[in-house]
């Protein structure tokens, strides 16, 4: 039986996944995860007609999939779904280029400074929110000539792994990619940069599934030679890291060798946080860190969240002197990629913000810290405080003695 | 004292039948059904509307009768059909002569069927066993059985026949050889009462003989069980049927969201408190692997049992259930048993219910000296729906709400579409599963209903409600609710009909050996058992 048949087959209809989703509690019409997964599913089925915009609106945080008590892959069948959602012409064009990250960011950094100039103007962000559909209250992020550094080859003795950047990384944040690198070697890892283009799921989320496939295939293809020889992959990227861990398999699990390799890529992933976090336990961790007097927030991305592996990088912020930190525990931010960037979507993305910015407000940090790319745009547009990835506040922690 | 022409006892397919060929004739007529319709085996059935196929070989004279009768349906009731097409695939495990003699049978009998490939067969149904042989198409269909009855009887209704549920006759008068009144009693109300009538009509099916037994007649009637399993979704998309001499669980109907899989054979005592053993169910399911083997790993939702009425005359022999012939009888009791004006219909199929009523009101049209022909392979059941109104059902509802009130209400959707409009938090999708408004369970609850409900299982028969996964467990109550705040049911008949609602809901999935289903019934259990103190007024 197929995976998607047993997880329909699965659903008590306890709606449990129906309490914990963002949607839900933002928007009072939403039809929520168990009736635009496993039920709208069973009717499709019987060949009724089952399309609906709101397929759309799911976040794909995979809150429902945690909540739920069944192994329902509610998540995926609502991604099923909006593959299968017909769109006007304009909103498809758009979502053509939301779900291709890789090309899209390899074409505006051929003359990022450009691409930047252009994209700040206001003419043409109105524009762009005319005819694309794309909300004009929202700032691209900058883009940078993708300049990772070289990687570093293995040697013997010392730990070394497969670094996976991922495009946010690659081509609007070169910098953070290369502090990535460097904290590992401050903790006596070496790294390679893996070559693999976008790992899929931005085209998963808006509904490109034969792009997301093509794109999980490209990756696995990438990756499978450096894993099956025992190397370590590690992404900073919590989106990413969730489609190596859950993603391949979730859409090539029906397709035997491929999902054995897509089994084995996800077993050998590991978050950063993660990482180092494992690395402390064997008392591996490099802890000289410098005091600080940092007052600090943490949001946990969902894509975090939903790889189940804990709150690592909080545990590691603390491990510095004297840097408060604290937990926000409010929920998703709202933003889900190019979600927030949606014309129509934007009023949606901001009303399921609103619970972390008013406890932003209330912690009133100096900065908010997260590791997901679209959060801190979203953080930072929401609540107009700086936000910042955990990578890089711990690689500044280090004191100049630090360095053997 | 209240008087009509004709009484028919039994509110199965055939009654209901009967009901609207004579109601087409003019001839004044009232359905009496002991519980509500489609009770017996009518609403036990597959729903698989037989193209022919399956009788072909073994019995051409009824495979015949059910090609013409399947294609009369599928034009007189669209609405009922799911015109799914069916396989007759070739497996390894069975005999191979059987298939060319299938295959010239059809080309006898006139059943449309063409040979498909291995490939072809797994490309149209992707979870046939990849060692099948090949298949060949038929016209089968699913036929929603409850929508059928109640169809025919709303029809019937509306040009000035009765149809009373709950009503069960409990005495059929006779003076001087002639058939004068019948004796009924509500077994909701307690209330008796009598219907003079020049006629009755036995349409009991399994309660045949029962009811031949108050006019002093004999009707031999065999009643042969038959259990089915229903499955959660739609495992394949046509109905497939095994090629060879008819056996057990070898027929797989998609039938709405769900699929059934049947059935056993086995002769039973009557047509009453039939339930399945667990080696009956283990058989069942083991046979339904070997005919989609993704059927190990599927959530059966359900299982039932119904029984064959099979007309067992003492000229039959000792022969067993399956031999006995789908054929069906009409007794004139006047000319066998010197009963004038009562006659028994039995046998038969489905499939036939409206060639069985259409043999049986020309016999009683030539009693009464009524002089007009039948006319129900013509007349549609139904009017067709006003697509202004249909469009606006798909503007105030969600796509699959719409097309699923649509199909099942037909003109009736007008009533679901005004009231929405009046008050849309009518709009709210009360079962799930199913996708059924609130608007349509007033609807069904209220006065304008042709077919008045009585119990929320009334309801799940006229709109599925309860029918889906969760097997009521989230709806049941809200139905509950719906029939409390709209003065159908006083607080205590509310909750007592919900306790019963549940009750046979937890019956039949109590059968269900294993899998998520008894998660879900455990669900239910815990939900009501603890909340609703079910437990202690009752053992669920």
């Amino acid at each position: 039986m197929r995976r998607n048949d047993i997880s329909l087959d699965n659903c008590l209809k306890c709606s449990d996944c129906v309490t914990v989703c963002p949607v839900v509690t933002a928007h009072p019409a939403y039809p929520g995860p168990k009736h635009l997964g496993p039920e709208l599913e069973r009717l499709r089925r019987e060949g009724l007609p089952c399309d609906t915009e709101w397929v759309e609106y799911c976040l794909g945080c995979h809150r429902c999939d945690l909540a739920c008590p069944n192994q329902v892959d509610v998540s995926g069948l609502i991604a099923a779904a909006k593959a299968r959602h017909q769109k006007p012409f304009l909103r498809k064009m758009r979502d053509f280029w939301f779900a291709r990250p890789g090309l899209l960011g390899s074409l505006l950094t051929i003359a990022p400074r450009l691409t930047n100039l252009l994209l700040g103007l206001k003419p043409v962000r109105l524009l762009m929110s005319r005819f694309l559909k794309i909300s004009a209250k929202r700032r691209f992020p900058a883009y940078v000539a993708p300049d990772l550094g070289p990687s570093q080859a293995a040697e013997a003795g010392a730990a070394s792994v497969l670094f996976f950047p991922g495009c946010a990384i690659r081509y609007n944040q070169p910098d953070l990619g290369r502090k990535v690198v460097q904290l590992l070697q401050r903790n006596g890892v070496r790294t390679t940069i893996a070559t693999s283009g976008c790992c899929g799921l931005p085209a998963l989320a808006n509904g490109d599934e034969a792009e997301a496939k093509l794109r999980a295939r490209a990756g696995i293809e990438s990756l499978i030679e450096a894993v099956s020889s025992g190397t370590r992959i590690v992404t900073a990227c919590t989106s990413c890291g969730h489609m190596l861990k859950t993603g391949f398999a979730d859409l090539l699990g029906d397709e035997g060798e491929l999902a054995e390799k897509s089994r084995k890529i996800a077993e050998s992933t590991f978050d950063l946080g993660e990482f180092l976090m494992g690395r402390a336990d064997q008392g591996l961790l490099n802890e000289a860190f410098q005091p600080s007097s940092l007052r600090l927030a943490y949001h946990a991305p969902c894509h975090q969240t939903s790889q189940g592996i804990g709150r690592p990088w909080f545990h590691l912020l603390r491990r510095v002197p004297g840097l408060r930190i604290e937990d926000l525990d409010a929920g998703c931010c709202g933003m889900s990629g190019t979600f927030g960037f949606k014309e129509e979507k934007y009023p949606v993305s901001m009303a399921v913000g609103q619970r972390l910015f008013e406890g932003i407000r209330d912690a009133d940090p100096q900065m908010v810290v997260t590791e997901c790319a679209t959060c801190r745009m979203q953080i930072e547009h929401g609540s107009r405080v700086k936000a910042i990835h955990p990578a890089e506040l711990l690689l500044a922690a280090y004191s100049e003695q630090g360095q053997s | 004292m209240e008087s009509t022409q004709v009484i028919i006892v039994g509110g199965g397919a055939t009654g209901a039948g009967i009901l609207w060929d004579l109601s087409l004739r003019g001839i004044p007529a009232v359905l009496l059904e002991k519980k509500d319709l489609a009770n017996g085996a009518t609403g036990r059935c597959h729903g698989l509307l037989h193209s022919g196929g399956r009788y072909v070989v073994k019995d051409p004279e009824a495979a015949r009768e059910c090609a013409v009768e399947s294609a009369i349906i599928k034009k007189i009731a669209p609405h009922c059909v799911h015109d799914t097409g069916g396989l007759f695939v070739r497996y390894p495990q069975d005999d191979p002569t059987f298939f060319d003699r299938w295959e010239s049978a059809c080309r006898g009998a006139g059943i449309a069927s063409e040979e498909v490939s291995a490939d072809d067969a797994l490309g149209l149904e992707p979870n046939l066993p990849k060692n099948i042989l090949g298949a060949y198409t038929c016209p089968d269909a699913h036929v929603d059985v409850f929508q059928l009855t109640r169809s025919n009887i709303a029809a019937a209704v509306a040009r000035g026949a009765g149809f009373r549920a709950y009503c069960e006759v409990t005495a059929i008068n006779i003076e001087d050889g002639r058939v004068r009144s019948v004796d009924y009693r509500d077994s909701r109300t307690g209330e008796e009462g009598r219907i003079a009538c020049e006629v009755v009509i036995n349409a009991g099916g399994g309660w045949a003989q029962k009811v031949a037994a108050m006019a002093g007649v004999d009707v031999p009637v065999r009643c042969d069980k038959g259990s089915l399993l229903v499955l959660n979704h739609n495992l394949v998309t046509r109905v497939v049927n095994r090629c060879r001499m008819p056996g057990d669980a070898d027929i797989l109907v998609p039938a709405g969201p769900v699929c059934i899989l049947g059935t056993s054979s086995m002769t039973v005592p009557g047509p009453e408190g039939l339930t399945a053993a667990a080696e009956e169910v283990q058989h069942l399911l083991d046979l339904g692997i070997e005919l989609i083997p993704t059927m190990a790993e599927a959530r059966v939702l359900r299982i039932f049992s119904g029984a064959r009425p099979l007309y067992t005359p003492k000229n039959a022999g000792g022969a067993g259930g399956r031999e006995i012939s789908r054929g069906y009888a009409l007794l004139d009791h006047a000319a066998l048993d010197q009963v004038e004006g009562f006659v028994s219909i039995v046998g038969g199929k489905m499939t036939t219910y409206r060639l069985m009523a259409e043999v049986t009101c020309d016999l009683i049209a030539s009693k009464l000296g009524v002089d007009r022909s039948c006319e129900t392979s013509e007349e549609p059941l139904r009017l067709p729906v006003d697509p202004r109104i249909a469009v606006k059902a798909r503007q105030i509802l969600p796509a699959q709400a719409a097309a699923i009130a649509e199909r099942r209400l037909g003109p009736d959707l007008v009533h679901i579409v005004n009231a929405i409009d009046e008050r849309p938090e009518l709009a709210e999708i009360i079962c799930e599963c199913e996708q059924v408004t609130r608007a349509e369970v007033e609807f069904v609850l209220g006065d304008q209903a042709s077919v008045p409900v009585h119990t929320i299982s009334d309801i799940g028969r006229r709109t599925r409600l309860g029918f889906g996964p969760c097997q009521g467990t989230f709806c049941g109550y809200k139905a509950m609710l719906s029939g409390y705040r709209s003065r159908r049911w006083s607080a205590a008949q509310a909750s007592d009909e919900f306790e019963r609602f549940l009750d046979e809901r937890w019956k039949g999935q109590s059968f269900v050996p294993q899998g998520k289903q008894v998660e879900q019934l455990y669900l239910s259990h815990d939900l009501f058992g603890v909340t609703y103190n079910f437990h202690d007024r009752k053992e669920g």
